[in-house]
């Protein structure tokens, strides 16, 4: 009717050997390259036509053409990269860091200098 | 690669009882079943599963008419009949675990179809409501201006 | 004559993976009718379907839920592709199987976890969410993210695993048998852990058949259903699979179903790396769903056998979308097994139906 004490093997090794766990903050997080972290916008190439906006599945790009101004509110962003994906100059990429902790809602703003 | 055949056949609501019987008998299963809301009718599909073949049997309903439960034959269809109810409005007869309404408890009353009859009762139970703390709320007004006044004078 | 007491059990529970109630109608200490109550995590999410466009339903789909999530966001895509007749590519496809497994991996060693958890073994429970975190870095390595990938959308996939990164998931899985089998080992062999399982909650095959019941849950009474053995999608690349079945009927049964799928999991992988069909990864989808198209779609998630149903109106929003999980056609079939059983054991009997609630509810 089954065997004793099958578990003593895995918990003797794991006695006498190192923790899996790491120490962060003091061990910074480990990113790969794919990682989604946190939408960037090279301005200079964008030309504000707000496919961004319309395809964000949680409203977090707002894009004003005759302002120039391209704004993305980083708490309702959940990086599904469909902004990425859809933009037609690829301007638009992820950067694989995570945003830092804040204690109000973060809106980014970005002008573009409009040519002479 | 291979889809999934897609067989979707229209019957009438009579026919309902008959061909679940006739499913069952043919040792098909439940796979679900679906109320979606249109402007004056609702439409309730239900799927049935035998190894690879899926088959919809679609029936269109007016409002408000009652619609046998198939749970005697598939128990299991207690909990898409129970949640059709709440959500939809739609009302199953005979249900064999019925939980009159309060399987999903919503504070909307049948949020998926707003023109059920139970949505349009509880919108104008709701309303009434609303116009009798507006009369008592305007009343109220009026007796405090008058205080006011009163004591503006004196 | 026994009196009869009612115990609430849930929505609170440290057992609980989610929220449900059920009331228990004890004799002493035996269950001799439990009646389910459930609304607890109801979201209303189809609802946002008049709001959301197909395309970006899909993200949608994901968040229904944390452990089945790219199984919902593949059910989605397959439907929408059967309504509007769009072709996938094969390396598509089976990329997306490849995706799929690897979910099915991840959800049964968290699933193992619970249910050592249930019965009141910690550290089994620790170790096995150990391994399940190499799982989780495969993940995050060829999609970005570790619980919602964002991987799949309507005509392909949105990332492609290029030869380096085949090899590297092969590798992984491999160094996975050897620390996987020792877990399974005291799973299905040690005693305390047997005393505890063996001939509880049974379900006998005529009832599990009758209750139209799916999945592990089905295929440990004796039920061999598998969507898998059908060869929709990219699992038309395998050379033959035999769903896994057991006759125990009782909850042991249902551990050791979940344990082989794991490896069965792992064999399916490296079938479909070493078959992997070469080119593009998306198909380009213009226009809207026809008015009046319908389609079904099913998919073998971890739990059991999913149905989904879509509604098209001629617009770029969907008129119906609904899941049918495989929980919520495993709830009679729990009723029923709770019958008879001792108050102790309902945690491990609620727990063998792997219960998935917030995808049952939306």
């Amino acid at each position: 009717m089954g065997k004793p004490l099958i578990f003593s093997k895995t918990t003797l090794h794991n006695l006498f050997s190192k923790s899996p766990c790491k120490m962060y903050p003091a061990v910074p997080a480990h990113f790969y390259e794919r990682t989604t972290g946190h939408i960037e916008n090279d301005i200079e190439d964008c030309i504000l036509c707000g496919a961004c906006m319309r395809s964000c599945p949680s409203n977090a790009i707002t894009v004003d053409k005759k302002a120039g101004t391209w704004q993305i509110e980083r708490f309702k962003c959940v990086t599904c990269l469909n902004c990425v994906r859809v933009c037609p100059k690829s301007c638009l990429t992820n950067v694989n860091t995570y945003m830092p902790p804040a204690t109000e809602p973060v809106i980014d703003l970005l002008h573009k200098v409009a040519e002479d | 690669m291979d889809k999934e055949p897609q067989v979707f056949r229209i019957i009438e609501l009579g026919d309902l009882l008959e061909n679940t019987q006739s499913y069952k008998g043919a040792e098909w299963r439940l796979g679900q079943i679906c109320a979606t809301a249109e402007s004056d009718t609702v439409e309730l599909v239900y799927t049935f599963v035998k190894g690879g073949n899926v088959e919809n049997l679609e029936i269109h309903i007016p409002e408000n008419t009652v619609v046998p439960s198939i749970s005697s034959t598939y128990l299991e269809a207690f909990v898409f009949e129970n949640e059709t109810h709440d959500l939809f409005g739609v009302d199953f007869s005979d249900v064999a675990i019925d939980y009159e309404g309060k399987f999903l408890k919503t504070s909307v009353v049948s949020p998926g179809n707003p023109h059920s009859e139970a949505a349009v009762a509880a919108a104008r139970k709701a309303g009434a409501a609303v116009d009798v703390h507006e009369a008592a709320g305007a009343s109220a007004d009026t007796h405090e201006n008058t205080a006011a006044d009163k004591e503006g004078d004196a | 004559m026994a009196k009869q007491t009612i115990v609430p059990f849930g929505p609170q529970h440290p057992v609980l993976p989610e929220p449900i109630h059920l009331d228990l109608v004890l004799e002493d200490e035996n269950v001799v009718e439990a009646i389910p109550q459930i609304g607890f995590i109801h979201r209303g999410l189809e609802q946002l379907v008049s709001k959301k466009d197909y395309k970006q339903f899909v993200y949608i789909t994901e968040r229904i839920c944390g452990i089945c999530s790219f199984g919902h966001s593949l059910g989605y895509s397959q439907t929408v592709e059967n309504l509007m007749e769009v072709e996938v590519p094969p390396r598509a496809e089976a990329i997306r199987v490849i995706l799929h497994e690897l979910s099915r991996i991840h959800s049964h060693i968290l699933w193992l976890g619970l249910a050592a958890d249930a019965f009141g073994f910690e550290s089994l429970f620790m170790q096995c969410w150990r391994l399940r975190e190499r799982i989780l870095d495969i993940f995050e390595q060829t999609t970005g993210g570790r619980v919602i990938l964002s991987a799949v959308n309507v005509g392909g996939v949105n990332y492609d695993i290029d030869d380096a990164m085949l090899k590297g998931i092969v590798e992984v899985l491999e160094g996975l048998r050897a620390d996987y089998g020792d877990l399974c080992h005291v799973f299905v062999d040690d005693s305390t852990v047997r005393s505890r399982l063996f001939e509880v909650g049974c379900l006998s095959k005529e009832d599990a058949s009758a209750l139209s019941c799916v999945g592990p849950f089905a295929r440990a009474s004796g039920i061999p259903e598998d969507v898998r053995s059908y060869g929709y999608g990219g699992y038309g690349l395998l050379s033959g699979f035999e769903p896994i079945v057991s006759d125990g009927c009782d909850c042991l049964a249902r551990v050791e179903v979940r344990t082989k799928e794991v490896v069965q999991s792992i064999d399916i992988i490296e079938e479909i790396i070493s078959k992997m069909p070469a080119g593009e990864i998306q198909n380009k989808v213009k226009g809207n769903p026809g008015a009046g198209a319908q389609a079904v779609a099913r998919l073998e998630q971890p739990r059991g056998e999913c149905i989904y149903f879509a509604k098209g109106n001629g617009t770029k929003y969907l008129e119906r979308f609904r899941i049918r999980t495989p929980t919520a056609e495993n709830i009679a079939g729990l009723v029923q097994a709770l019958q008879g059983c001792k108050l102790a054991d309902v945690p491990n009997i609620i727990l063998t139906i792997d219960p998935c609630i917030s995808c049952m509810e939306r």
